[in-house]
């Protein structure tokens, strides 16, 4: 029997879920993230009105399931209006419809008096305004379906058939209830129904939906918890629990739990053990065995050191934990004693002589062997030092760590687990009794490898994280490899933000060209086949600085405060963020406007005179006005002022200290004729203005500053 | 009695098993190849709208993966299990799980998971989308829809699984040693095998001369190219095959930069994708045929 007309009219569930072969967790991760807001777009856009705190999406490794609690049975009633005639010409002078108004009432259909008045771009039209019942939601959701499985964009999709239909992975099976009904439907060739699949091993076979309230329940009972939420909290209930069972803590410091999450549809945890005789390993071998590929998450003691033991998330039947766990546990054995066979190797052939093998790796076919490149940090650590006068036993230390900071990259480790680099150079150094400080410093020379990764620690892994960029920044700008567009091979762009955030923590204050010349020069002297061009070192800095202004900019910072600061051409990084900084802070005081505003008239005038007075000096003997002699003293104070604050990096006061010449600028130009007939006198005050001008500047363009957007307090 | 397959017994279950899914049983291709997606049953069938289902064993020569046989988990010559399917059947998975189970795997009683594994030849110019499967932990198989071969876009797209046989054999034999496999009666991996990786390995990373390589590289590449120009995509594909392996020699010995590398592999990959062009038109035209 057809239910009775309206007895379904009241709001129902509904359930639209795509069954998929395996989807990368990635892409599970991220339609999880994007669908929510794909269903409420194409709802809005039938005119169906829901409530989005009413809308689930839940994501396993089989199925993105689209779950809304009680959506409305119809459309909302829409209103169609059409626009017809201009008002003046819809009524006459009595205000009588015209012959207009009547054929456009009866093109659409309604009489005329129930025509209306409405602005248009501001005039006034008459409208006929109707308004339609909504259709039953019904009717749209096959719609609805396909543009929420059309919506739901991947990093990378495939095709599998003939269909024309891309996606993560195959789509196997469309799963659709209102209610009680089955909304029928066709995508790509698939045809919808009411059956959803279990857990593949589980429960397999078909799950017929009777309800779409009761889907989640039914999955349930199948083997599948559908909610991503819900998976998470449980592993991690289960972990803590499996953990404390241990008197151990789990640790995850590759983030793998994100992954795990969307890997499995029946998560149950458990413990596995490996031979205790392999702690003798670095512990990051031990849980780069256990994390990477693998996803277990490693155990350490109270202590923080590795317990012999892990724990991991199983897919499987529970019951069957016992022989599932010891199939794991072959398999990290086995990754574990490979690894050992490499450490082993690796620590019979002593880092002192993997050292020794450099000059058979190609660093690059231009650049030379990674011996040179050695001979090139050693070098310029030592440059460096001296350039920011570094301790004498710091000095020692990274010359130390220079040279057997590439020794690992012949280590078999290295190429066997690449993110290992420097970390086992320092175990091996170590384990050959190398100064701790030495050995630091090669493991911390990498650092940072992301943007806002782990920093060096130590000053000279600092300093040598530093020489190790520069080489690679010089190289990349010396073969003409530099990053285009989203390819940077050699990851330059990270080397130059991690440069600046390096000597900002630090506070390493140089000058940065004059480090890359340095660079440059090292590579001639090795006779390295590259550009030798001087412009090499102002391009390379230049790459340097944009780096900065770009994550300046990315944490908010106006792009025109950078500009500003860059426009005072400072030579060292650190000097750079500082006026950034200033110039922020001071932007927003009043003694700007008195900066903004001399310097201003000072370059408005010499822009004006198309002066270039550059280097001109200024002759008191020509001053004739009282004006002058001020200002000019005036400038001549503020010089060792500005040069001793600057000194000290302590923009904020300079900057206070350079608005107080105001005063003196405006009577200058209040008194002073600038442009006077006589040329003598006239260069004479222009070259004054370009002093005052060129002082100024030193702290930054007060014109781009004044372009930024206004500070909200 | 063993309560575990042998060696040979899964090698002998596959093809009985893949053969009853209509795979044309092949035989392992006559020159050296990295993986058995290089045999042409795989690399040239896949590229036209015929179907076709093929099973082999390809053994699997990668030089620079020799441990001079004193790694248990280390070879530089191995076996994979190839299967190539076009079109890619709708219930490939449950297909293939099947196979599984002829191996003696209780699929409930075991953890068995489809990491994404998405795959990427760049000497053949082609990639897919898939999966490593994953018994307990342990990578099964590759399991990968091709969507480029030799840069061709596929239509229709086919499914190549390559089975891991030691890590397999390894997991139902419960062995730590690749050496310790039995392979059959009393005769172990080891007594078969570990020899031949001590000897290659001081070949392919002390022995071989580089300059012959580097040498019958260009050879290689020139035959191919005659082979080409003479409208021979078969034997040219052979010469495809042989620089690749000259190149793996090369890179073991540890000759080639990495710069140097990309270069290597864009002539390889240049190679591959002219004699997939050919065969495809051939193929379409019926051209080879007089």
């Amino acid at each position: 029997m057809a239910p009775a007309a309206g007895s379904e009219m009241v709001p129902q569930d509904f359930l639209f879920e795509i069954g998929s072969e395996e989807l990368p967790a990635a892409a599970a991760r991220s339609a999880a993230a994007q669908t929510g807001q794909l269903v409420a777009q194409s709802l809005a856009r039938h005119h169906i009105e829901t409530d989005s705190d009413t809308i689930s999406v839940w994501v396993t490794p089989r199925r993105i399931a689209v779950f809304i609690k009680g959506l409305a049975p119809l459309q909302q009633t829409q209103e169609i209006v059409e626009r017809g005639p201009v008002a003046a010409k819809s009524f006459d002078d009595d205000g009588k419809p015209t012959k207009a108004a009547e054929g456009f009432a009866r093109a659409k259909g309604i009489p005329v008096n129930q025509l209306e008045l409405r602005e248009h771009e501001g005039q006034q039209f008459v409208f006929a305004v109707h308004s339609r019942e909504g259709l039953p939601t019904l009717e749209l959701l096959p719609d609805i379906c396909r543009e929420i499985l059309h919506g739901i964009s991947f990093p990378k999709t495939m095709h599998w058939d003939d269909a024309d239909l891309r996606f993560s992975r195959p789509v196997r099976w469309l799963a659709t209830k209102y209610g009680s009904l089955t909304v029928k439907y066709e995508i790509a060739g698939i045809i919808s129904g009411d059956q959803s699949r279990g857990h593949r091993f589980l429960a397999d076979g078909p799950v017929r939906i009777e309800n779409a309230g009761d889907y989640r329940e039914q999955l349930r009972a199948a083997r599948v918890i559908v909610d991503q939420e819900e998976r998470r909290q449980l592993i991690l209930e289960e972990l803590a629990v499996a953990a404390g069972k241990q008197a151990a803590s789990f640790i995850d410091p590759a983030g793998e739990l994100e992954e795990v999450i969307y890997l499995v549809e029946n998560p149950s945890v458990h413990a596995g053990d490996f031979g205790e005789d392999h702690l003798r390993l670095p512990d990051r071998v031990l849980t780069t065995c256990m994390q990477s590929h693998q996803r277990y998450f490693p155990l350490t003691a109270e202590d923080g050191s590795l317990i012999a033991g892990f724990l991991y998330v199983m897919n499987g039947d529970p019951d069957c934990a016992g022989a599932i766990t010891e199939g794991n546990e072959r398999v990290l054995e086995g990754r574990i004693e490979d690894a050992e066979f490499s450490f082993d190797k690796d620590l019979k052939t002593g880092i002192e002589a993997m050292a020794g093998e450099l000059d058979k790796v190609v660093f690059h076919r231009r650049l030379g062997s990674l011996a040179q490149k050695t001979a090139r940090l050693e070098a310029l650590v030592s440059y460096f030092a001296d350039l920011i006068q570094l301790p004498e036993h710091d000095q020692k230390t990274v010359l130390a760590a220079a040279r057997l900071a590439k020794a690992d990259q012949v280590s078999i480790m290295v190429q066997e687990f690449a993110d290992l680099e420097g970390y086992i150079g320092s175990i091996y150094a170590r384990m050959e009794g190398f100064p701790s400080d030495v050995c630091t410093a090669i493991e911390e020379h990498f650092l940072p490898t992301s943007a806002g990764g782990g920093m060096p620690s130590t000053v000279p892994g600092a300093v040598l994280a530093i020489a190790e960029k520069v080489d690679n920044i010089v190289g990349s700008f010396a073969v003409d490899e530099v990053p285009t567009g989203s390819r940077d091979p050699y990851g330059i762009r990270r080397a130059a933000a991690g440069l600046a955030a390096i000597s900002m923590r630090f506070g390493f204050d140089f000058d940065l060209e004059v480090l890359l010349a340095a660079g440059q020069k090292l590579y001639q002297d090795q006779n390295a086949d590259i550009i030798k061009d001087e412009s090499l070192t102002e391009a390379a800095s230049a790459f340097i600085f944009d780096r900065i202004q770009h994550r300046q900019v990315e944490n908010g910072m106006p792009v025109e405060v950078v500009e500003a600061a860059r426009a005072a051409g400072l030579g060292s990084t650190l000097r750079l963020e500082a006026l950034v900084a200033a110039l922020d802070v001071f932007r927003g005081e009043d003694a700007f406007e008195d900066l903004h505003t001399a310097y201003f008239r000072c370059t408005k005038i010499a822009a004006k005179a198309g002066a270039d007075l550059q280097g001109a000096t200024v002759d008191k003997l020509l001053f004739q006005e009282e004006a002058e002699g001020e200002l000019f003293e005036a400038v001549t104070d503020l010089e060792p002022v500005i040069h001793k604050l600057t000194l000290a990096r302590d923009y904020e006061a300079a900057l206070k200290a350079a608005a107080g010449i105001r005063p003196a600028v405006d009577r200058f130009f209040g008194d002073v004729m600038v442009m006077d007939k006589d040329e003598k006198l006239r260069n004479n005050r222009l070259a004054l203005v370009m002093k005052t001008a060129v002082l100024l500047r030193q702290l930054g363009d007060p014109m781009r500053v004044a372009a930024a957007p206004r500070k909200e307090l | 009695m063993t309560d575990f397959p042998t060696f040979q017994n899964i090698i002998l279950t596959l093809q009985n098993y893949w053969a009853s899914q209509g795979c044309v049983i092949m035989q392992p291709y006559h020159t050296e190849v990295g993986a058995g997606t290089f045999n042409p049953a795989t690399f040239l069938r896949c590229l036209d709208d015929k179907p076709w289902r093929a099973a082999y064993v390809e053994p699997s020569i990668r030089p620079s993966d020799g441990r001079y046989g004193e790694n248990p988990y280390r070879l530089s010559h191995y076996y994979q299990f190839q299967v190539l399917l076009k079109p890619a059947p709708g219930d490939v998975q449950d297909i293939y799980l099947k196979s599984l189970a002829e191996l003696g795997v209780d699929l409930a009683a075991h953890d068995i998971r489809f990491v994404e594994d998405d795959w990427e030849g760049p000497t053949l110019g082609a990639w897919g989308l898939g999966w490593e499967v994953w018994i307990d932990g342990m990578e099964a198989t590759q399991f990968t829809y091709f969507q480029q071969v030799g840069g061709v876009d596929l239509n229709p797209v086919s499914v190549e699984l390559t089975y891991g046989l030691e890590r397999i054999a390894m997991y139902l034999q419960k062995k730590n040693s690749v050496y310790d496999l039995i392979w059959a009666g009393d005769v172990t991996y080891g007594d078969v095998y570990r020899k031949n990786e001590t000897q290659w390995s001081s070949y392919n990373f002390e022995i071989a001369d580089t300059d012959l390589l580097f040498s019958h590289f260009t050879d290689y590449e020139q035959e191919c190219e005659r082979c080409l120009a003479g409208g021979l995509p078969l034997p040219g594909y052979d010469y495809v095959l042989k620089c690749s392996h000259t190149f793996n020699l090369l890179d073991s010995r540890g000759v080639i930069s990495v710069t140097d590398r990309t270069g290597y592999i864009a002539r390889v990959r240049n190679l591959a994708r002219r004699c997939a062009e050919m065969y495809l038109k051939q193929q379409e035209t019926g051209e080879e045929e007089e």
